[in-house]
């Protein structure tokens, strides 16, 4: 299976992060991967085969030629910085969702709906700690969210999780949940300390007035006599964190430099 | 017509807002202060760009038959808003649930219990598991 991802240009991404990515998710997933192409509307940028030990997970990426490749999502057009970040940031987890159902092999066909789905939630899920026991709570959770009465739930949690192993008897569920929720938060985090930078530079010539601005963004060591802080401490908390329920905190600096 | 709301509750399990639904159909969306800081501005972008909802599609190009991962929006008004918009919570970590308007004031008064986050979650999942005429 070729995978191929369409999108916009512009990525900080790099052959680490990748290799991040599919080393966390199961065998049964990465086993029938082939290679990982970037387009560019319809035209390919770059290749990558994938090397392992025949069906054991991915070890590592060949990425010939360039050191950073460009990962593209779904081909849009934005005006701003902030705006192609947002996107990014409200594509990501979807991202992962729908690639890891594309992902179960042929084998699975009979219950790959069932399965698939499971699969899905039980990896995407947004653990507290990579306990096993914060896992099951919050898969149980979603399981009742989507309207399953408490019990069945919880039963379900049971199923994926052995539905999980029988597939990938290595597989430490909780465990790759919470991988894939850093990775997510990391990557949300760097995108949005460039795209912070860039907009900053864009709108901001002074060098002094630019630090300035990094270090009302960043620094520790502000005191509390110092505005604009509390307008933007959700800001700063996306960017020390990352956290993906802050990612909306940048169009206040977008507001703010268009006030300049 | 089938009158509900859509409760968002954030990954903690606190309420963030609601939507009344009509059917599938979305006819208001209420945030409280911190549902209107975590959300608003997503809000705002689908009144004007639709939610994006991401699909897996085969296509074909020079190097043969692959999957790409693209996105349609759906509009606010759309009867697939709802559905829509509860993947992009599964996704985004958020948590939702979905009860009708007469168990509301049920929930409102679990909200107030002196009792975690995770037993208010699951009171509200057995309310909305009650049979309609028990909510009267």
């Amino acid at each position: 299976m070729a995978w191929k991802i369409l999108g916009f240009e512009k990525s900080p991404f790099t052959k680490t992060d990748i290799s991040s990515l599919l080393g966390i998710l199961p065998k049964f997933m990465t086993n029938n991967l082939d290679s990982v192409s970037f387009h560019q509307g319809n035209l390919p940028v770059n290749q990558y085969s994938l090397k392992g030990i025949d069906h054991a997970r991915v070890r590592s990426l060949f990425l010939p030629g360039r050191e950073k490749h460009k990962i593209i999502f779904a081909n849009p057009t934005h005006e701003s910085e902030h705006e192609r970040f947002f996107y990014v940031a409200r594509f990501l987890p979807g991202f992962l969702r729908v690639t890891s159902l594309a992902g179960l092999t042929a084998a699975d066909q009979e219950s790959k709906t069932r399965l698939s789905n499971l699969v899905s939630q039980a990896l995407l899920v947004r653990p507290a700690d990579r306990s096993t026991e914060a896992w099951r709570q919050a898969l149980a959770n979603r399981f009742c969210a989507q309207g399953y009465q408490i019990e069945r739930a919880h039963a379900l949690c049971g199923e994926a999780e052995h539905g999980l192993t029988d597939l990938d008897p290595d597989l430490d569920i909780s465990g790759c949940a919470a991988d894939l929720a850093a990775w997510h938060q990391e990557v949300i985090k760097r995108l949005a300390r460039a795209t912070a930078r860039n907009m900053i530079n864009s709108r901001v010539e002074d060098k002094h007035a630019r630090a300035n601005w990094y270090r009302l963004l960043t620094s520790d060591e502000l005191n509390e006599y110092e505005k604009p802080y509390e307008d933007f401490k959700q800001l700063r908390d996306l960017l020390a964190t990352g956290d993906p329920h802050r990612v909306a905190a940048l169009n206040s600096l977008a507001l703010a430099l268009r006030n300049l | 017509m089938n009158q509900e709301c859509l409760i968002i509750l954030s990954p903690d399990l606190s309420p963030l807002g609601e939507l009344n639904l009509d059917g599938e159909t979305c006819s208001q969306i209420n945030l409280n202060q911190e549902g209107e800081e975590l959300l608003g501005p997503h809000i705002a972008q689908w009144q004007t760009h639709g939610l994006d909802r991401p699909t897996l599609n085969s296509i074909r190009t020079d190097e043969g038959l692959g999957h790409a991962v693209c996105h349609d929006q759906v509009k606010l008004n759309s009867e697939d808003f709802a559905s829509a918009l509860r993947v992009w919570l599964d996704d985004h970590g958020y948590l939702h649930l979905t009860l009708p308007l007469g168990a509301m004031a049920a929930f409102c008064e679990i909200q107030k219990m002196e009792i975690d986050q995770q037993k208010k979650f699951e009171l509200a999942v057995m309310l909305r598991d009650l049979p309609i005429h028990k909510l009267v």
